[in-house]
């Protein structure tokens, strides 16, 4: 029962991401079941934004508070935007045998992973200690309170007082809608993430031109990868950001490809998200911007003036989410700043921390050749940029190629400039889930010859 | 394309060769997965955490008054069980200065400044500070 109570709350704030969406797509690019998967991020999103706003205003949470503020922003989008309705979703053709494989393979990892994290309370560590705790405080105070870290509260939470809020709010959201705390409910949210990101993956590659076969075979490898379907079941932040970058990433990229002005929206939309769920969405964040700037300066575009509006546009997005978010933590965390885990292990940088690297190579060799946490992906990865290096750096395709390495190398710079124990390169393996699905975006792209692809309007 | 095709054959032979290694490995996966699809959500609670120690957390949070401040002896600083007794307990505070100590299967532990408050178990129960 509690389930269905989740399960509701989950409906109406993916209802008021469809609002929004449905607003911003006024030419109906966006197909039915992309709709779902970006609405599930907007809405979650949104319901985070509107307890970021009431907590800076000092008002206390409740469903009817929380959801008749939410609805402000899609009514107001709703009223002021022509109306466009849904792209309809067309009957796809019939499913050859293989194709109902893969389905069904498919299907199996979303229920199997859906199975392992219902039938257990939240139980890992950082998701009691960061997220769940966090919001188990929030519903028992009855909103968050500006000097939460300045009031009695375990010691345990103050390392973590400069951590977004995204997912405790989410969490917290839950217990208000069902009205009573319960962590075997709200753990739902994360797993409701993976079969979005599913859905939108197959959805993506779909518009790449990929046959349904092929579409089918990318999405099962996103499914079935170990690290990935786990961090769907134990509550923890990381499959949330690897939903929102690499959804902002992959939009931001087929924006590049004459894609149309909606998907610059959703990309600017998830970048901001993402910063709303971990710290780590910051440097990707940073990305994202480092390669609309190359897009700007480098592409064949023609359209120059134009792309520099656009990046305004972009920036302003971004801008404008992000300000609540972060007055909420520079308020929440001050004078926190030498006790919270990120400033001790960056208040630590010298020159010889460059010594680390051997070490940080390492420990990324070891995911590379992890088959049990990643089947063969990153093998397939490195192969695949191997025989088609001259394709890497060609045509729009070298956004993806550029996007990947400045990833991996902001994430070893972060690696050498917060010189924690070596055991904190054990993390390695949950950071590179923020762009898994990036990743096997790009095996996609490169693997699948161009002529084997239908020209589709992206 | 016959690349693609011999790595979706290899992948789906480590997908499926490591999803039956789990069960064989661990004998038990397969019979707890059934226990807990079958179980209401406190008996999950108390296989997950382990039997014991969730009776213990949940006589701590009853025998306590809501909010008070307490101190855990006899789980390791850092671990998993002392971060989700803490998130169990919480109103209740774990804290430098408290008012009652938490001792698990310590049953050797004692404080002069302390009295006795309850008993869980032979080995784990409640002290109080004497005012």
């Amino acid at each position: 029962m509690v389930y269905l109570g989740a399960l509701a709350a989950l409906s109406v704030s993916t209802l008021y991401g469809f609002l929004i969406l449905r607003s911003l797509d006024r030419e109906k690019d966006i197909f039915f079941l992309e709709s779902l998967g970006i609405s599930y991020g907007i809405g979650l999103g949104l319901v985070s934004l509107v307890m970021t706003f009431m907590a800076l205003a000092g008002l206390r949470y409740s469903v009817f508070s929380i959801l008749t503020a939410a609805l402000f922003l899609p009514l107001i989008l709703f009223f002021i935007t022509p109306r466009t309705g849904i792209k309809s979703p067309c009957l796809p053709d019939k499913f050859k045998p293989l194709e109902i494989l893969f389905l069904g393979f498919i299907s199996w990892e979303v229920i199997y992973a859906f199975f392992r994290c219902l039938i257990k309370p939240i139980e890992s560590y950082d998701a009691v200690a960061h997220w769940a705790f966090k919001a188990k405080a929030i519903y028992l105070f009855g909103g968050l309170p500006l000097d939460i870290f300045r009031r009695p509260i375990p010691a345990d939470l103050i390392f973590t007082a400069d951590y977004p809020w995204l997912l405790p709010f989410s969490e917290a959201y839950i217990y208000n809608f069902l009205n009573s705390f319960n962590d075997f409910a709200s753990k739902i949210i994360i797993p409701l993430f993976f079969l979005f990101c599913i859905a939108l993956f197959y959805r993506l590659l779909k518009r790449q031109g990929l046959s349904r076969l092929h579409s089918l075979i990318f999405t099962f490898f996103l499914a079935s990868i170990p690290q990935f379907n786990n961090y769907a079941t134990i509550g923890y932040a990381d499959l949330v950001l690897g939903f929102y970058y690499s959804f902002s990433f992959i939009y931001l990229y087929l924006w590049f490809k004459n894609g149309p002005r909606i998907f610059l929206l959703v990309s600017g939309i998830f970048a901001a998200l993402a910063v709303y769920t971990k710290c780590e969405g910051m440097p990707l964040l940073l990305v994202n911007f480092l390669v609309f700037l190359m897009f700007i300066f480098f592409g064949k575009s023609y359209k120059k003036r134009e792309d520099v509006k656009n990046f305004f546009l972009y920036l302003s997005i971004v801008v404008a989410l992000l300000i609540p978010a972060l007055a909420l933590k520079w308020i929440t965390s001050a004078g926190l700043e030498n006790h919270t885990v990120n400033a001790l292990a960056f208040s630590n940088f010298q020159l010889s921390n460059i010594k680390r690297i051997p070490m940080i190579l390492y420990s990324y060799q070891k995911q590379f050749f992890g088959i049990k946490r990643w089947n063969i992906l990153w093998i397939i990865f490195f192969g695949t940029a191997l025989c088609r290096f001259r394709k890497l750096l060609e045509g729009d395709k070298k956004y993806l190629t550029i996007g990947i390495s400045l990833i991996f190398a902001g994430y070893t710079a972060v690696f050498i400039l917060s010189p924690g124990p070596q055991e904190d390169l054990r993390t390695v393996s949950r950071l590179f889930l923020h762009f898994l699905p990036l990743i096997v975006f790009f095996v996609a792209e490169f693997l699948i010859p161009d002529r084997m692809k239908t020209d589709r309007k992206t | 394309m016959k690349i693609f095709k011999v790595i979706v054959v290899i992948w789906l032979i480590i997908w499926g060769w490591f999803f039956l290694r789990q069960f064989r490995i661990d004998e038990h996966l397969f019979p707890t997965y059934k226990k807990l699809f079958s179980s209401g959500n406190e008996e999950r609670r108390r296989l997950v955490f382990g039997e014991n120690f969730y009776d213990f957390m949940k006589f701590s949070k009853h025998s306590i008054p809501s909010g008070s401040a307490y101190e855990i002896v006899g789980l390791e600083a850092d671990s998993v069980d002392l971060v989700r007794l803490v998130y169990f307990m919480y109103p209740c505070l774990r804290s430098s200065e408290p008012e009652y100590i938490l001792v698990y299967e310590q049953p050797g532990f004692d404080d002069k400044e302390l009295g006795f408050h309850s008993l869980f178990d032979g080995k784990s129960f409640i002290l109080k500070r004497k005012n």
